[in-house]
């Protein structure tokens, strides 16, 4: 593991950011703009979600490239200029992030199943080393592989982010079953930390979901099933549309109001997904200060 | 394993059997008998019909609800020509798209396939489909059904604007608009005025195959 890493684990919990998406709504991202595109449009707006981070209190701030693989970007007019795009979603956040917070790269995953054919896993594998490699050379801390759904998805991202040499944080997100403990390909949380642990990632972690109590559980069946560090980002409950626009039922405060437990349960890492804001890291800063 | 090629047919639907099911497929276009093809048919239905039940009490996941789908509109292609030789009539033309800025295609894809093997003519538009289209395909389909799917919560935006341009052009009248995605939900499809809300694929298909029965 990364010296500085190890030296940021000992510290105890360290915050990330939240939700991108919604802040980028706010300071104008049209519905069914890509969002990664104004890394290049208008990084001043990004820099300033990334800034509000860690204004709020982020040691993590993550990165604007969640969709910029090639694959991801299938059909959008900014394909082609997917290292572009990588490169300049870790600026912007390494401006924000000046020496306050470290920046952790985001790749998400590809949105095609390999399942179904519908894409390859070589197809899979050029796509993520091109947008691993470009997050590397733009400056990246750490990359985050997250809100994978797929093991077999994730591993080939894990196998590209870590050619690159940097750390790397593995994430899935458990939102299926009977009890939204499992992904929606059926993997529980043990199985995914096993299968994670054995690729040799840095980090551990889940995000998205179906809001912060549900990862209590899941982060408490990592901690059991592996002794790699633990990185929960929940979202702020279950999405709803009321008259168009998207609602989150969890505040700030009570998303808070769980963080002891699940410190408890053996996060390292936390910050939010979906439907959170600088309010709920300010929150959680609040709570850890307590 | 029962003998009885349409038992086994849906047996092996059921235990991921490719090899097995395509084989029971075989056994009946060997037949060539249009009745044991609708037989066959009516077989994979009720498979798909468990395999929905599972998926929905969280028994089953996508990775069992994508790969049936697959099986069925394989074993489909195969046993569809018979059902056409015979006379027998498609249910419809369903016309299915990802709405535009979304360009998620599995839910609509496994939707698609689901909806085959349940009969209908798809037309899929892909992904990313702008309002235009969508209405453009209502005029030159004339299907039964209009389906949109819209994974992203940030182009849930576009599905009432679909429905807008429907009617608008007089289209909506003569169509039912189902749609269905992550970001959607049932008090969502009443907002924008859609006739139903799908939360997966073998549900839309059975909401679907009721409407054709009306």
């Amino acid at each position: 593991m990364a010296a500085w890493l190890d030296e940021m684990l000992s510290s105890g919990p360290i915050l990330t950011d939240g939700a991108w998406g919604t802040e980028l709504q706010a300071r104008g991202l049209a519905l069914g703009e890509m969002p990664d595109a104004w890394n290049l449009s208008h990084p001043d707006r990004v820099e300033a979600v990334a800034r509000a981070y860690v204004d709020a209190g982020s040691r993590v701030v993550l990165t604007n490239t969640f969709r910029a693989s090639r694959i991801a970007l299938e059909n959008h007019p900014e394909v082609d200029r997917v290292v572009e795009l990588n490169r300049a979603g870790v600026a912007i956040s390494k401006r924000a992030a000046g020496n306050d917070a470290r920046v952790f790269a985001s790749i998400g995953p590809s949105g095609k199943l390999l399942l179904s054919g519908g894409v390859s896993k070589e197809q899979l594998a050029a796509s993520f080393y091109e947008q691993a490699e470009a997050l590397c050379e733009g400056g990246a801390d750490a990359i985050v592989v997250e809100t994978m759904a797929d093991l077999a998805e994730a591993e080939i991202a894990i196998e590209a982010a870590k050619a690159t040499g940097l750390p790397v944080v593995a994430c899935m997100v458990f939102d299926s079953g009977k009890h939204k403990d499992r992904t929606a390909m059926g993997t529980t949380a043990t199985q995914a930390a096993e299968a994670l642990g054995a690729l040799d990632v840095d980090v551990i972690g889940a995000n998205c979901g179906n809001g912060i109590e549900g990862y209590i559980p899941v982060c408490a069946e990592y901690a059991a099933a592996s002794d790699k560090p633990i990185w929960i980002k929940a979202n702020a409950g279950i999405p709803e549309l009321k008259n168009g626009e998207v609602v989150y039922d969890t505040t700030a405060e009570e998303f808070a109001d769980f963080l002891p437990r699940l410190i408890e349960a053996g996060a390292t890492f936390v910050g939010g997904c979906c439907g959170t804001s600088p309010q709920f890291i300010q929150a959680l800063k609040d709570k850890l200060a307590k | 394993m029962s003998d009885d090629p349409r038992e086994k047919l849906k047996s092996c639907l059921l235990n991921l059997d490719k090899n097995g099911l395509l084989q029971a497929v075989q056994a009946v276009v060997a037949e060539a008998n249009p009745e044991a093809a609708q037989d066959a048919v009516d077989a994979l239905a009720e498979g798909l019909q468990i395999v929905g039940r599972r998926f929905q009490e969280g028994e089953w996941f996508l990775g069992e609800l994508v790969y049936t789908g697959e099986l069925a509109k394989e074993a489909m292609g195969q046993l569809s020509p018979l059902l056409k030789s015979s006379g027998a009539e498609s249910k419809g033309t369903v016309v299915i798209g990802t709405v535009a800025g979304d360009l998620h295609d599995l839910g609509k894809n496994i939707f698609g396939n689901y909806a085959a093997s349940a009969g209908f003519e798809i037309v899929d538009l892909g992904v990313g489909v702008a309002v235009e289209d969508f209405a453009r395909a209502a005029r030159e389909h004339q299907p039964v059904a209009l389906g949109m799917s819209c994974l992203l919560t940030v182009c849930a935006g576009s599905v009432g604007k679909v429905i807008e341009e429907l009617s608008r052009q007089g289209l909506r009248e003569a169509l039912k608009v189902i749609i269905g995605g992550a970001a959607l939900t049932e008090e969502f499809a009443k907002d924008v005025g859609a006739d139903a809300f799908a939360p997966d694929a073998v549900t839309g298909t059975d909401i679907i195959r009721a409407w054709s029965c009306e």
